[in-house]
This record gives C-alpha cells, structure tokens and sequence, in this order.
C-alpha cells in the first residue's frame, strides 16, 4: 500500500520523476564509464578521422558516434566526460549550497550590523561578472577540475545566501522562534535545529539548479581550456569541434545535445523539488 | 509578583524610515503599570491596536522599555545579562494566539515537549522523553500525538501542545496573548478549563490577553482596559465589569452581543426534523 502510494505521487509530479531519473541516469553513466565496452577517450587513430555517426553514410562500425579531428571516439568522449560534470557538479554545488547557506543563516538571524556587512559583500560578489571572476580565479590557481569547483562555488554561494536570509527574516519572526528564545535555545540550536529544517527543501531545489549551472560553466572554462585537459569533457570536445563545425557539425553537436539535456534535466528537478516539497501547494 | 511599574514603549517605525539615519520612534504604550500575583489571573481587554500584546510581551523582557522598568521578584529585567535573562525567563513564559505558528512545523510534538529539558541540560534525551509524554497527559493528550507534526492536529490540539510547552519548564508566570480567539466555542471551554486547573496545580500567575469580555469575567480575577496604548480602567473582575467608571470602558461593555432568544425556540413545532439529527452521526463516520 505504502508503495502505491509512493509511485501516485511519482505520477503526480512528472517533473520530480523525469528530473530524478534523469540525473541518476547521468550518475550512472559517469560511475559505470570504466566498465563499459568503449575504446579510450584518449587514443587517437589518424586513419579515423571526422568519421560520421552511424545514421549517416561513411560512417565506421566501430565508433558508433564517429570520431574528432584525431579519430577519437566521440561516444567513448561522451560517456567519458560524463566523469567531470558529476565531479563539478556534486562538489561545486555542495560548496556554494554550504557556504551560502550559513551565510544566509548567520546574516538573516543576526540582523543589524553583521547583516549588513554580509550583505554588502554578497552584493559586490553578485556585481562581479562571473564568468571573468571564474577564469581570473583560474589564471591564479591554474587550470584543472578543482579550479573549476572553486569557481562554481564562489559564483554560486551568493544565490544560496540570498534566498536562505531572505526566508530567515520572514522565520525569525514567527512565533516558535519567540518560544524557543523564551525556553532559553541558544543560537546554535535556534539555527540548526529551529531555522535549518524549515529552509531544506528550498536549498534542495537550488542545488538542483546549481548543478544545471554548474555544467554549463565547467563546459564554458572547459571551452576556453581552463578545465581539465587529462580527461574528456563536453566543453573540450565543443572546443575541438569547433574548427570543423563545416566537415563535421556532429563534434559539436553531440556534446551541446548531452550540455543542454542535462541543464534541462536538473531545471525539471529542481522545479519537482519546490512542488512536492512546499507544504502549501502539496496540500 | 511580577510587575509593569510606569512602563512605556516605543518600537521604531519602519514605515517612516529614511534611506539614511534611523527610524522614528512609534510610541506604543505609555505608562502602563500592571501587577500579577501567584495564583491570580490577570486580564488585559482593549480593542486591537491598543498594546495589548505589547504590553505582554515587554513583561517576558522582548521589548526593552523606555521609562519604567519590569520587575520579576523584585529583580529589573533590563538590569539583568543576557545570562540572567536567559535564566530569569523560565520563570515567565509565553503561549501564544496562532497555534501553527507557534510550532516549529518541521518537528514532531514530542521532540518539541522534549527540547526545553535537553536545551536548558535538565534531562538526558530519553528522560526528557518520558518528561515530554508527561507534559502530554497532564494537557489531556494521548502518547500517540507526540509522534505527529504540528499541522497534523487540529486548533485546540495544536493550543494544547503551546500550553504544555509553556508550563514545560515550570513557570511562575505565563502571559497568554489571545489564545482561544481562533477556536471554537467548545474547544474554546476545553482550553480555558485546562488553564484554570494548571493555575490552581501550580499556583501559576497569568496575565490574560484577550478582547472577547466574557472569557475575561469568567476567568480572570483583575482586568485592566487598555485604549491607544494607554490603561483606562484597572481593577478587580467583578467590580470593573459591574460598575464601569471609565467612559470607555461602558462602551465596550455594551458592545458585547448577547444572545436574544425567542421565548419558544425549544418549541416542540420549531425543532428542526429529528431524523435528520439522528443521521448525521453515521454521515460522519461514513465520510471517514
């Protein structure tokens, strides 16, 4: 009975369900890379070259998907670069998701001064264009894939603080948060205990939003050959393919199709997410 | 005794900040004194807007006063830390008018019964649970609703539970702002019922808020009438309500409806169809 119920609210709520399996469908293909029959992202065949997909004529059995400019296979390079979107993804959305949320939090419960400082340098962060403090930040650092987590996180903290002080202010004011001042709470406990529950579901859609970002901008520093340049990625694969958008537009287009259905996918998510978890409209 | 000696209070009004500087201070009430003993019940009764919860709350130590002082066993609450304070409060609590509000939604109600021992170190986690199933009973719940959230109860349940957790540390005092005004009038009776037997287990001092006069009569024992944030009138129940002095006082005794009945409305030709009374219980049970 319980999973009846279970799969009716799955049904219920077609965005939570395609959004759900679509990200465990990108997890998947990313952890099982290694065990699946593909050749080497890396190995190059300058007898292959550009080859076409398998739907159009000319095309090799063996690469499914055809190859680059140095006949390497593109399915292998897809799947492969699915390896650095869920690192980015995960870690750089856990990381803003951290830091903006305990900003938000202090920031919001604080009030006065605190809040005002806090405040002002989430504005000058948000001020900042993101990409240019993304690659300044890779220029010091140097280019590989944590770089990039650092740049996602200190693009995407300021969101996650901004909503979560936001909804602080309006919680702070209710009555509990009297009653638990008026019992003697002190703040560590108003904060994790009394105000952080009541904003997870809000930063569970976030960071489902901040995944879908998360990918375009690795793919962006990956385009620029900022990312990692030992491993397949998306935005590597875009930028190679680039040069041969006139010979061969499916090196291109294959990694913009896997970029934007994945986006697509964490937006379905993170829309799912707000629904089934706002108590007023699930009600 | 706790007690409000000539206490006024001024919050900044927001609305006519300027983008720079400070807001203007809004007068809310001015000069008020107010005396609680043990065992009593104190009324507050004004129309809304008159600083009525204000005042109630500036008696917890929420709101700082700009003249006057709030004495707690002799002890000025704005004299005291944020240490004391802390400590000074379990003597006074709280239960408030909006019972959803009032519960954090995202905990069950016997974690919330349970807290006030873990937070303030008065019981290991499983004593305080058993202190918490206490609690409870003593509000006339059953150990099954602890492990429900706050939106699972209905109203009175849901008032229950605040004032289970407003006694939970053992106050002295309590200060309930209007707290049966969104229940119905039997639920209304049940909750009023509970406080006057707390009041007499524990010799529990209350201030009462509330504009509804007759819960006022039959509970309380001094009443004090408030008007644009001042006292107007203040004295014993009885004599306030039986020989108003004040103006308004009059006015707003006169304002309390009372029933006009027809004298043959328990005629036996007027009762409404008697099968259709004898239906209803099974209608409701076949909607459950």
């Amino acid at each position: 009975m319980n999973l009846t119920r279970y799969v009716d609210t799955a049904f219920a709520n077609p965005k939570l369900l395609i959004g759900g399996l679509g990200l465990a469908i990108i997890a998947a293909i990313a952890l099982a890379a290694p065990l699946l029959p593909l050749q080497d992202p890396l190995d190059q065949s300058l007898f292959a070259q550009n080859l076409p997909p398998f739907w159009l004529p000319g095309h090799d059995a063996s690469y499914l998907l055809g190859t680059d400019s140095l006949g390497r296979d593109l399915l292998s390079r897809l799947v492969w670069g699915a390896r650095p979107v869920l690192i980015v993804m995960v870690l750089g959305a856990a990381l803003s998701g951290v830091v903006g949320v305990i900003v938000g939090l202090v920031s919001g419960y604080l009030g006065g001064g605190s809040d005002a400082v806090l405040s002002r340098i989430i504005e000058v962060f948000m001020a900042f264009p993101p990409m240019l403090l993304a690659i300044v930040l890779v220029a010091v650092v140097g280019p590989g894939l944590y770089a990039v987590v650092i740049s996602i996180a200190l693009i995407g903290w300021t969101r996650f603080a901004r909503v979560v002080r936001a909804e602080v202010l309006v919680l702070r004011e209710q009555d509990f948060i009297t009653a638990a001042h008026l019992l003697g709470y002190r703040w560590f406990r108003i904060l994790f205990q009394e105000l952080l529950p009541n904003i997870i579901p809000m930063v569970l859609a976030l960071l489902a939003l901040e995944m879908g970002r998360a990918i375009v901008v690795e793919a962006i520093l990956a385009f620029i050959g900022f990312s990692t340049s030992d491993m397949a990625t998306w935005g590597g694969i875009l930028a190679d393919g680039r040069n041969y958008i006139y010979q061969a537009w499916w090196i291109m287009t294959l990694p913009i199709f896997a970029i934007t259905l994945s986006v697509l996918t964490l937006s379905l998510l993170a829309d799912g997410l707000r629904l089934a978890l706002d108590p007023v409209i699930r009600r | 005794m706790l007690e409000a000696i000539n206490v006024s209070i001024a919050l900044p009004d927001r609305s006519q900040k300027s983008l720079f500087g400070r807001a203007p201070l809004l007068k809310i009430i001015q000069n008020v004194d107010l005396t609680v003993q043990r065992g009593k019940v104190v009324g507050i009764v004004g129309e809304s807007g008159s600083g009525k919860s204000t005042i109630g709350r500036s008696l917890l130590g929420l709101y700082r006063p700009v003249t006057g002082k709030v004495m707690l066993e002799g002890k000025d609450l704005a004299s005291l830390s944020k240490e004391e304070l802390r400590e000074a409060r379990f003597k006074i609590q709280m239960i408030f008018q909006d019972s959803q509000s009032s519960l954090n939604p995202r905990r069950k109600i016997i974690d919330i019964l349970a807290d006030p021992f873990v937070a303030n170190g008065r019981a290991s986690r499983s004593d305080a649970r058993n202190k918490a199933l206490a609690l409870l009973e003593r509000v006339g719940m059953r150990p099954a609703h602890g492990d429900r959230y706050p939106h699972q109860l209905s109203g009175g349940q849901r008032q229950r539970i605040g004032i289970a957790r407003a006694i939970a540390l053992e106050p002295s005092y309590i200060v309930a702002d209007e707290i049966v005004s969104g229940l119905d009038v039997s639920v209304q009776a049940q909750v009023l019922a509970l406080l006057r037997q707390l009041r007499a287990e524990n010799s529990l001092g209350m201030v009462f808020i509330s504009h509804d006069l007759s819960v006022v009569r039959t509970l309380c024992d001094d009443v004090v009438v408030m008007q644009h944030g001042r006292v107007v009138e203040a004295g014993e129940c009885t004599r306030v309500f039986n020989d108003p002095r004040n103006d308004y006082t009059k006015k707003l005794l006169r304002a309390v409806p009372l029933p006009v009945v027809e004298k043959d409305w328990l005629d036996e030709s007027r009762r409404c169809d008697s099968e259709a009374v004898t239906e209803l219980p099974s209608a409701v049970a076949a909607m459950r």
